[in-house]
């Protein structure tokens, strides 16, 4: 039968709908947001009365200011390369939060194989090389299931699925390492013990390798 | 502000009609979704229609840029067809040259209001148009809207949106004949067959 073009496509449209365990994921990562919003606004109170703050804010950094040039330069420049090469707490919880978000979207994944060098071959527009890293590859209980390309704080990245016996997911994200941008992260080609975190209910690890920054998600044990 | 489940379902057949594939669209309002709540509108988007706006760029832009990585092809646009290939466009819709004057009196959006369709034919037209196309048969069919809100939602010259009007009005149009073409051959042939018969 015959119907007028608007109606027959309100129709066909308005058939298609979102089952209830992916709305119920898309209201997870909204009511998420939110509580994070929340706590980040609790404490954050010193915003919400700014004027006074930052005039105080201000004086005491001229105050540091002025201790720190009474010190000396020497003491100085040590004390700026310190702050430096520290890595920056908010920037691993903002990393370790986008890749937890990310380990439990599970997208489907882009390339199923578990050759290393498949992968290393799908993932052609990147500037830089996904390797294994030794510290997954030596667990011989995973292994790996494929990949899809994403990003890590704006830098394109790959993600690389591997699959234990038990079924659970090891998500291991790779991007090129600019200490600019991730801070001094541990190295364990130098036998640095890489920094672990929770975020989101799920265990993240970061650390550098071959040059690579590398973060891997898992459900914590 | 949070979307509910009814309008998640919404937005979620805004991506299917850019995508058309059901798993695709999920992954795409997902990730804008994401980018949405890491960049929520300013004070300006405080309206639900200007909400929505705001995400279905997010959402646009998303599909431009997953396309673009995975066909690694230049785009001037959205026109993508439904297997995801970018179509040469070649001809400049921008400008009033596209069609004369005449046609440009008489197409509007009301051109696809007079359109009679099978039911059963609808999927059939997601795989003919582009994903430009679709887009501009969602906004009037699902959201109601005339040829220059279609304008001012994409960003687009209201001339532009009328010229794809007329495109994917021909494009359908030819399709329909066609198959009215080969269904009329499959009846001659039969009543032939059932002449031969007898």
């Amino acid at each position: 039968m015959k119907k007028p073009l608007k109606q027959a496509v309100q129709e066909h449209i308005e058939s298609i709908s979102l089952d209830e365990q992916q709305l119920d994921k898309l209201m997870q990562i909204q009511h998420a947001h939110d509580d994070n919003q929340r706590s980040f606004g609790q404490s954050n109170y010193f915003s919400a009365n700014k004027p006074w703050y930052v005039a105080l804010a201000a004086m005491v950094m001229v105050f540091v200011l002025g201790t720190l040039f009474s010190i000396g330069v020497m003491q100085y420049s040590q004390t700026f390369q310190t702050f430096h090469t520290k890595p920056s707490d908010s920037l691993i919880r903002e990393i370790a939060n986008e890749v937890a978000g990310n380990h439990l979207a599970m997208k489907p994944m882009e390339i199923q194989t578990v050759a290393i060098n498949d992968v290393q071959s799908y993932f052609t527009k990147l500037d830089f090389l996904p390797q294994p890293s030794r510290l997954i590859e030596g667990n011989d209980k995973i292994l790996l299931a494929g990949g899809r390309y994403c990003s890590i704080q704006g830098s394109t990245a790959a993600q690389l699925r591997y699959k234990n016996k038990q079924g659970g997911y090891v998500t291991l994200f790779e991007t090129h390492y600019s200490p600019e941008l991730f801070t001094q992260l541990p190295n364990i080609d130098k036998g640095e013990k890489p920094i672990v975190t929770y975020a989101k209910g799920i265990k993240v690890t970061l650390w550098q390798e071959l040059g690579l920054l590398m973060v891997s998600t898992e459900k914590p044990e | 502000m949070m979307f509910d489940k009814q309008q998640l379902n919404q937005l979620y057949r805004y991506c299917y009609v850019l995508t058309v594939h059901r798993d695709d669209a999920y992954d795409l309002l997902q990730s804008a979704l994401e980018k949405y709540l890491k960049n929520p509108p300013n004070a300006s988007y405080s309206e639900l229609h200007s909400m929505f706006a705001y995400i279905r760029r997010i959402i646009r832009n998303q599909f431009i840029d997953n396309i673009r990585r995975i066909n690694s092809v230049r785009f001037e646009s959205l026109d993508v067809d439904a297997q995801g290939n970018a179509q040469e466009v070649g001809v400049n819709y921008e400008g009033a040259n596209y069609l004369d004057n005449q046609d440009v009196i008489a197409i509007n959006s009301s051109a696809l209001d007079e359109m009679l369709i099978n039911e059963e034919r609808v999927e059939w037209i997601w795989s003919v148009l582009n994903a430009t196309e679709r887009e501009i048969v969602f906004l009037w069919a699902v959201e109601g809207y005339t040829a220059a809100e279609v304008a001012t939602e994409l960003d687009i010259p209201r001339g532009t949106v009328l010229s794809r009007i007329h495109r994917l009005r021909k494009k359908i149009n030819s399709k329909l004949a066609e198959d009215a073409a080969s269904d009329h051959e499959k009846r001659e042939r039969s009543v032939v067959g059932i002449g031969e018969s007898r």
